[in-house]
């Protein structure tokens, strides 16, 4: 498979401030905020969102997962993939501000099913949304509010994101083509 | 590897891969039944029909309440209802089924072999909640997930099942779930219903009650299954209490976090003591609510390994 575009560590790790920057202006008098990542792609980098956002901030933010398996449209007419992380809310989510966290924003259909997932469990006051990468294509109204990365791809490409808790050096965003 | 079975009806031929998957989805889905708000959406527009060919009262409000909660349709037959009492063959039965645009059949049947035969004739999924003495696949998944939230990993530990093993379903599928988790399973209870040919099986037949609680990690106790006993294979109930009935005595031989199970319904006084059944070391409630999660993990699975969503390589994100 064809590598179009590669985005490494350095960028990534620019981005990462940028978006922090952009969130903790927005966040600095919000009191009840839980950020919280889509199993699996969005956990790391919830992670570090929440690790850079608790600097700026001066406090320390709780952090959460949504699974969103058990909220898809799509049982029976695509594969059911192995079983992520399991939804896990650390603080009350009712009138709490949500910034869900996910690697990629494509049809904006992970993030509704993320949003029905969170109401099963309580009223957010607001739900904001931060990406690593908005790829475009989207289907459903909905944008990101915080964005690393706009890339214009072609529906033939993937977009996998690899945020490596260990070893961030290695972290790398990779375009390529499935043709 | 994503799950690609649209039909559940053996423990025997699952992989441990996909035994540990089902656990996965179990567990998620167990959290969520904490919630509020317990229904999810996952089953949402779709018809389940419970086909309960032979008595069953737990295993068929469980699955009821499993595929409520994935917010499926559920339609319940059983036998006073269904037309195989005016002569329609299994076959006729299942394929009307299919023809009313059901997406899914979960079956209990007196004859082994029957889910089988219906998923194989049929292109909607077919669950075995019990088929005569052949296999009960999600009580062993419920077992076995409730004996893993208890000891963790299986591998090495010693599990007993006591009772009635011959004319049992549950010990059958208990077997294979325990054997391919690692567990080294001993099978024990009169010799007429615990016949030496189990050793096939891989596990250890034991006459010797004493030795046989003394080593156990966890003990199934099993009920006499009076329905599919076609001769007498022991004088009496009361003797059978006597000789292998769990009371405080042999329950003093056993190490004391071991845990006792039972798959219900239980015979109070007969293989166990009233007051055991309610002790601490009792998981038999809780083996009752991991049943729910677990057949919602199975329901879901199954929905979801349809042919149709096997030729898509990946999911939609």
């Amino acid at each position: 498979m064809p590598v179009r575009k590669t985005i490494d560590s350095p960028e990534i790790k620019e981005a990462l401030t940028t978006m922090v920057a952009t969130l903790a202006e927005r966040h600095g008098q919000t009191d009840s905020l839980i950020v919280v990542g889509i199993a699996d792609g969005g956990v790391e980098l919830a992670r570090r969102l929440t690790k850079l956002l608790d600097q700026a901030l001066g406090r320390t933010l709780e952090t959460g997962v949504v699974n969103v398996a058990f909220q898809r449209d799509d049982i029976g007419q695509n594969p059911i993939p192995k079983q992520a992380a399991a939804t896990h809310l650390p603080a009350d989510v009712d009138n709490a501000t949500v910034l869900l966290v996910d690697d990629v924003l494509s049809t904006g259909r992970t993030i509704r099913a993320a949003i029905e997932e969170l109401f099963s469990i309580g009223r957010p006051g607001r739900v904001e949304l931060a990406v690593l990468v908005d790829r475009g294509h989207h289907c459903l109204p909905f944008s990101a509010d915080v964005a690393g990365f706009v890339e214009e791809t072609d529906l033939s490409e993937d977009v996998v994101v690899n945020l490596n808790q260990n070893q961030p050096a290695d972290d790398r965003i990779t375009i390529t083509s499935r043709d | 590897m994503p799950w690609n079975r649209k039909d559940l009806i053996t423990i025997e031929n699952l992989s441990v891969e996909e035994i540990e998957q089902i656990f996965k989805v179990t567990a998620a889905l167990k959290r969520t039944m904490g919630r509020s708000v317990k229904k999810l959406p996952a089953l949402r527009g779709k018809t389940i029909v419970n086909l309960f060919l032979e008595p069953s009262t737990r295993t068929r409000i469980a699955f009821e309440v499993a595929a409520t909660r994935l917010s499926a349709d559920v339609i319940s037959l059983d036998m006073a209802a269904s037309s195989t009492t005016k002569g329609e063959t299994l076959r006729d039965t299942a394929q009307n089924i299919e023809a009313l645009k059901a997406d899914m059949i979960v079956i209990r049947h007196t004859a082994p072999g029957s889910p089988l035969y219906l998923s194989r004739l049929l292109r909607i999924p077919v669950v075995n909640a019990g088929d005569g003495s052949h296999e009960h696949p999600t009580q062993a998944l419920l077992d076995c997930f409730t004996l893993v939230e208890h000891l963790g990993s299986l591998k090495g530990r010693r599990i007993t099942i006591l009772g009635d093993i011959l004319f049992s379903r549950v010990a059958r599928s208990n077997i294979w779930a325990m054997t391919k988790l690692g567990a080294e399973v001993t099978v024990a209870g009169p010799s007429t219903l615990v016949p030496h040919w189990f050793t096939s099986m891989g596990v250890k037949v034991s006459h010797n009650l004493r030795t046989a609680l003394a080593d156990a990690d966890a003990v199934m106790l099993l009920r006499i299954q009076h329905e599919r006993q076609t001769s007498t294979h022991f004088p009496s109930l009361g003797e059978y209490t006597s000789m292998f009935g769990l009371n405080r005595t042999r329950a003093g031989w056993l190490k004391p976090d071991a845990i006792i199970m039972h798959p219900g319904p239980i015979n109070r006084g007969v293989e166990i003591d009233s007051d055991l059944a309610d002790s601490g070391q009792s998981v038999i409630l809780e083996q009752v609510t991991n049943g729910i999660a677990v057949r919602m993990a199975v329901l879901y699975l199954c929905a979801g390994g349809s042919p149709e969503a096997m030729l898509k390589s990946a999911p939609a994100s």
